[in-house]
């Protein structure tokens, strides 16, 4: 079998490699189907200062899948 | 095992593109009449939506972009229990699928976001004053962040709305992201022709940034997931 190539890079035309957290919530606002947990803590940084992390599971998530705590087939 | 979902794609008949999808695991091709859907198996029948695997899963619709199709994208989120039932919901659906296709048809999305610009900081307002123990001082300096950051929500409310104005005759339909995720103070999807990419590029770029606390970030091509992503399930 033939080595499975990456998907290619990001042709993002404005943003940067090392944007990775402006990259990952851009996909957070549009990707995530509603009520998705996404597990992980981001930090938000305002003016290069470090504010907060932030559990992402506060953000995103709804009751019903937080009590799952994860994604099920739906069939 | 279960059945990831990348999306419903319309393009030359390819074969299965040797492309790695969610945990390195191959893109496989499921064919529903003349589209196509992009999938991988799922090692478990759980799946923990997370950071790496929300790229990987946008990463491979991106690479379909790139290849020239026309993609529904699936949102992330939901895992099918194998690829009959998968092809049965989705044939289920050809009438919703159609419509979104006729949508996204040569076209694709692309964000406008309004970021702090990292070149200045939130400004520390007031002084400490005499008399005031540190309580004080501390409450007053937490109220006058608050106060800079509404300053700079409205401000990159303000450039968003700016900006889609100029950006106007370059999309087909705009979706204003309510509450973007941090660091986003304000966000704009758009679909745009793929023909258009190149201008609303340049025009993006030309925006003026009247605050220096502010600037713009662009992502895209991508897939239209703001504007018909496939649900099932």
């Amino acid at each position: 079998m033939a080595d499975l190539v990456r998907p290619g890079g990001d042709s993002d035309a404005m943003i940067e490699d090392e944007e990775e957290p402006l990259i990952l919530s851009d996909l957070i606002n549009r990707v995530l189907d509603k009520g998705v947990v996404i597990g992980g803590e981001v930090t938000i940084a305002v003016a290069g200062v470090d504010l907060v992390r932030v559990d992402l599971r506060l953000l995103l998530v709804a009751v019903e899948r937080l009590v799952r705590g994860s994604i099920e087939p739906s069939a | 095992m279960a059945v990831h979902l990348y999306g419903v794609l319309e393009g030359p008949a390819h074969p299965a593109p040797a492309i790695a999808g969610l945990d390195g695991r191959p893109v496989r091709v499921l064919t529903l009449g003349d589209k196509h859907a992009w999938v991988s198996d799922a090692a478990a029948s759980r799946l923990e939506a997370t950071p790496k695997r929300i790229r990987e899963h946008d990463s491979v619709l991106r690479a379909a972009i790139e290849a020239g199709y026309s993609v529904v994208p699936s949102l992330f989120g939901r895992l099918h229990a194998d690829d009959r039932s998968l092809v049965a919901a989705l044939e289920q659906r050809a009438g919703t699928v159609d419509t979104a296709m006729a949508l996204v048809r040569g076209r694709v999305e692309m964000s406008f976001l309004v970021v702090p610009s990292g070149s200045q900081r939130v400004p520390e307002q007031g002084g400490s004053v005499e008399g005031e123990g540190a309580g004080h001082e501390h409450l007053r300096r937490i109220r006058d962040q608050i106060h800079a950051e509404r300053i700079l929500l409205a401000s990159a409310a303000e450039l968003a709305q700016s900006a889609s104005r100029s950006l106007g005759e370059l999309f087909v339909a705009e979706r204003v992201v309510d509450s973007p995720v941090p660091p986003i103070l304000a966000a704009l999807a758009h679909l745009v022709s793929r023909d258009d990419v190149a201008r609303y590029l340049r025009t993006a770029k030309s925006q003026a940034v009247a605050n220096s606390a502010l600037r713009i970030a662009v992502r895209g091509p991508g897939a239209a997931y703001s504007f018909a992503a496939v649900q099932i399930g």
